[in-house]
């Protein structure tokens, strides 16, 4: 397997009234193409930092970020806009998704900025939406709004999905029905980064990385991961 | 503890509070400022009319006797009454001043207010009172000597007095004339005595104990005293008439301006702070949550304001009356003579100030406590958008279907929020209107005197005879100037329900050089056939083609009959035309008050058997002089808006901003790059302008129609009127503006933190 992505002591420090606070610190870590990585840590760990510069929504104080063979630590705004647009497919805790577009128009949102991109309804149907392509958010339930999400981050054909406590908002039954959908991804080769601080996902991932005050404190292969309907969620 | 929570949080809205600050001053400034100058000029005047006793009565006749002023005096609603003789002379050694000489017995009616010098005293025949602005133009004071000539009279006197009197707030040579000349034209008080001889009096000012009876009274006048010739009432006294007119029509525009003004500003402040209320709603729900009580929470979110507000109001105040009140107070006192003219804040002004601040509190209170009528568990939570599908149909079946998704997305945004939509549509389209309406003024005056100087007057000069010139003089002008000449007669006419009004005829014997004109403004080309009405006269007398009406010369008593023979269209005189022709075939006398001629005349240089000589240039200058004058309201409308709509624009565009900072992080954080996110932002701008451009253009007009049909006296008629370029300016104009500011407030996407915009959202 070819690695994804390659963080060579990567730290985050942020500056708030006058105090420095080091939110990453000196973080290594790789992570292989294909793989179900479960990033776990209690509040504060930099599970979302970690997250957020593996996806170039912000870069790092110090470090270098290898994404896919090419080094995007110094990249400015538009070249993370185009690296967010062309590998990156994010899932938000709240969803995100655009109240004013319909689910249908929200998928297809992406599509203007890849060539790859998939096509919309089939990006929806992927996800069990294909009945709803009409509605607005606020007529979804929120697992329903969940899987729009979802429909929109791999309708552009990404390398790499990366999820913010996907599940924390939905009930347990409709998360497990997430945690499949974001399974299934990796059966296509996407890599799949899921960031949370229930540790009972890490019995369904490929990998587990444990975070805590910025630091990593493990990187674990999970051998046999277990199926999500054998999970007591 | 929640003190320090108010300056903090208006140190970090600091923003939005100076913009609530300007908007509330601004608007506050510009009524409080266009108020005290109008209400002072109107409380200014009548209660100059009222202390020195402006005439109720004018009677006019060939000469009033001592017995005929014993029977007025004894008319049970006569209060005081004086008789005058008034003449225009001129002024030795001054080439081109003319003089009104009154020459009077007593000054109970129509009083000389003295600014310097003694009041007037009949007994000083060598003395003379004289206008304190002719004083000023031409470096006469009290003591010094002047030689006043009338015809081949000589009379030596020295100034007494610098003084102003009630029928001269408005003094202007002849009714052609707009601007006061102070230079070339004033006028004069003598005591009758002055002249050794026996002297006509052909006018008497009468004071009324009561004004209402003044119809029961001119009847029992006229009916025993036979020298009178004319009764007329102060509404047809020109000075009186143009400085309440000047008033009146003031007072219409600056009522839509300023309201307008002060609507756009409460409406932009108003939906900012319901914004920032709605923002605090997390807090709001907090402070509740551990135990503040309701109204204290209240007070805490208007103290915000009020405090903010009123100083704003107070301050708009003050800066208004100090800077427009008092510089156009200073501009219509260079035309207008009253004594004491000064600016006067009447309650109207208090009042619109505390609505605003009212009605700002209001809102803030409103939105607190719709809040705080939800549990606190709720208001702890962030509000949730509602969306109805069913009101975007327009978008998912209908016209934009097929639009671009962010064209959707936009136009859904704008359907979803339409408070805040409506309140900037309502904002901008209030600045196009005000534009529009300012451009429109200038153009309806433009157009208007198009209208008479192009199409009804041509003429290079105009030669005013006396009254009593010679048949010899008469002769000797027309063969210099051409015999191109006019005749105006007053009469008195019978209307169909009994009464008289008093009415003109313009006989026209200048075809050339006066043109009579339909209502497309096309020259007409009277015929012997009868006499021809103007359409506004037409509508209130009822007369129309093909009608009669009997009529009587003032100061003669047989009476004609007349038939119409076509309407025609007038913008400033309301009246009756004829040809000379047609007046000789009713068995009337034509007499030429006025020649017309194609050069241009030296105005010092008047003729033997002719009074004044007015020239087209002399004109000319006293139009522009008021042009220039209505430029200087216009220029300050259109700074106005031009601040307000930047302000509303900011403002507007912030709010718009902050509550789709998130849906921006989303889009960037999924790859869009800023630019094109800019344009998504700069899209929804352009379509809210448009949309109040194409509102605010027709509003504009119709706003410039109703300040010229509320605003002109009955003597005018002519349509409001708004050059195509003046809808394009405006428009583009606020296009611009709109567009500028959306394209500045659209560089903040750049800057959006996506991490914690989208976690503030969470």
């Amino acid at each position: 397997m070819s690695v994804a992505l390659s963080l060579r002591n990567v730290s985050k420090s942020y500056s708030t009234g006058g105090h420095t606070f080091k939110a990453l610190d000196g973080v290594n870590l790789d992570i292989e193409a294909g793989k179900l990585v479960v990033i776990l840590g209690p509040s504060g760990a930099g599970k979302s930092t970690l997250l957020n510069l593996i996806g170039g929504m912000d870069t790092p104080t110090q470090g270098t970020i290898t994404a896919f063979g090419t080094d995007i630590s110094g990249y400015s705004e538009n070249e993370l806009a185009d690296y967010r647009a062309a590998n990156v497919g994010f899932i938000f805790q709240f969803y995100n998704i655009l109240p004013t577009l319909t689910v249908l128009e929200n998928v297809s949102l992406v599509s203007d900025l890849t060539p790859d991109a998939m096509d919309a309804g089939e990006a929806l149907k992927a996800v069990g939406l294909e009945e709803h392509l009409n509605k607005f958010p606020n007529q979804l339930s929120g697992g329903e709004q969940q899987r729009v999400s979802i429909a929109r981050a791999i309708a552009k054909n990404p390398s790499m999905l990366l999820c913010d406590e996907p599940t924390g908002a939905l009930d347990s039954a409709t998360g497990v029905t997430i945690l499949k959908l974001l399974k299934e991804q990796t059966r296509q080769g996407k890599t799949v980064i899921i960031v949370t601080h229930n540790s009972l996902f890490a019995d369904v991932a490929d990998v587990v990385v444990r975070l805590k005050n910025g630091k990593i404190r493990s990187v674990s292969e999970v051998k046999d991961p277990r199926s999500i309907d054998e999970v007591e969620w | 503890m929640l003190k320090r929570k108010l300056y903090r949080d208006l140190r970090q809205n600091l923003s939005q509070f100076i913009v609530i600050f300007v908007m509330v001053m601004l608007s506050v400034m510009a009524f409080a400022g266009v108020h005290a100058y109008m209400d002072g000029m109107r409380v200014s005047g009548d209660k100059y009319y009222a202390e020195y006793n402006l005439a109720d009565m004018w009677l006019t006749g060939e000469n009033f006797s001592a017995e005929d002023m014993e029977k007025i005096t004894s008319n049970d609603n006569v209060d005081k009454a004086d008789r005058r003789l008034t003449v225009q002379g001129t002024l030795e050694g001054r080439d081109g001043v003319t003089l009104e000489m009154n020459l009077i017995e007593e000054n109970e009616v129509c009083r000389m207010y003295v600014f310097q010098g003694t009041a007037f005293d009949p007994k000083e025949t060598d003395s003379v009172w004289v206008d304190r602005e002719f004083a000023r133009a031409n470096g006469y004071s009290v003591g010094d000597s002047m030689t006043l000539k009338y015809t081949s009279f000589k009379m030596e006197v020295k100034i007494a007095g610098l003084v102003e009197t009630p029928d001269h707030t408005y003094s202007i040579k002849d009714s052609t004339e707009i601007f006061p000349d102070h230079h070339s034209y004033g006028y004069v008080y003598l005591s009758s005595g002055v002249i050794p001889f026996r002297i006509p009096f052909p006018f008497v000012m009468i004071d009324l104990k009561d004004p209402s009876l003044f119809d029961e009274t001119k009847l029992q006048l006229e009916e025993e005293i036979s020298a009178i010739a004319a009764t007329t009432g102060r509404t047809e006294l020109a000075s009186w008439v143009g400085y309440n007119s000047e008033v009146e029509e003031g007072e219409t525009y600056a009522f839509v301006f300023t309201f307008l003004l002060l609507f756009i500003a409460i409406l932009s402040v108003i939906t900012t702070m319901n914004r920032f209320i709605r923002k605090e709603r997390t807090q709001i729900g907090t402070l509740k949550a551990l135990g503040y009580r309701r109204r204290r929470i209240i007070l805490h979110y208007i103290s915000y304001n009020l405090v903010l507000s009123l100083i704003a109001a107070a301050a708009g105040m003050v800066v208004g009356v100090l800077t427009i009140g008092r510089f156009f107070l200073k501009m219509e006192m260079e035309y207008f003579e009253v004594p004491e003219a000064h600016m006067v804040l009447e309650p109207v002004v208090f009042i619109a100030a505390a609505l605003c601040v009212i009605l700002i509190a209001a809102v803030t209170w409103l939105s607190c406590r719709k809040i705080l009528n939800e549990p606190a568990s709720q208001a702890l939570r962030t509000e949730v958008p509602t969306v109805r599908n069913t009101n975007f149909s327009l978008t998912t079946r209908g016209a934009f279907r097929n639009a671009s998704t962010v064209t959707k997305w936009n136009l859904r945004d704008i359907g979803r929020n339409k408070g805040r939509s409506l309140a900037g549509i309502a904002g901008i389209m209030g600045c196009v209107m005000l534009v529009v309406t300012a451009l429109g003024m200038h153009d309806t005056i433009q157009d208007y005197l198009s209208w008479q100087f192009d199409k009804i007057n041509h003429y290079e000069s105009y030669i005013v005879l006396s009254s009593d010139y010679t048949d010899s003089e008469y002769e000797a002008l027309i063969s210099e100037y051409g015999d191109e000449t006019s005749q105006t007669i007053a009469f008195e006419m019978q209307e169909a329900d009994g009464t008289t009004s008093a009415q003109t005829l313009f006989v026209n014997d200048a075809p050339e050089h006066v043109r009579t004109t339909d209502h497309d403004r096309r020259a007409i080309e009277m015929t012997d056939e009868g006499v021809w009405i103007t359409e506004k006269l037409s509508g209130s007398t009822g007369l129309g083609i093909g009608d009669e009406f009997t009529f009587t010369v003032y100061g003669e008593e047989e009476p004609h009959t007349a038939r119409i023979a076509g309407t025609c269209r007038d913008p400033q005189s309301q009246r009756f035309f004829c040809t000379k022709g047609y007046l000789e075939s009713l068995g009337m006398t034509y007499r030429a008050d006025t020649i017309y001629v194609d050069e241009l005349l030296d105005r010092s240089r008047v003729p033997e058997g002719a009074e004044v000589i007015q020239t087209r240039e002399g004109l000319e200058t006293g139009v522009r002089s008021m042009l220039d004058r209505m430029n200087s309201v216009i220029v300050l409308f259109i700074a106005l808006s031009a601040v307000l709509a930047v302000v509303i624009l900011y403002n507007l565009g912030i709010l718009s901003f902050s509550e789709k900072q998130y849906q921006f992080a989303t889009l960037k954080v999924l790859g869009y790059r800023a630019k094109p996110l800019r344009r998504i932002f700069n899209q929804q701008g352009r379509i809210l302008a448009l949309i109040s451009i194409a509102l605010g253009l027709p509003a504009g007009y119709f706003m410039v129609s109703y300040i010229f049909s509320a605003a002109l006296g009955d003597n005018y008629d002519f349509p409001a009127y708004v050059s195509p370029q003046s809808f394009v300016i405006a428009g583009a104009a606020i296009f611009l503006v709109s567009g500028l500011v959306n394209y500045w407030l659209s560089g903040r996407i750049r800057k959006i933190d996506m991490v914690s915009s989208l976690k503030a959202n969470e």
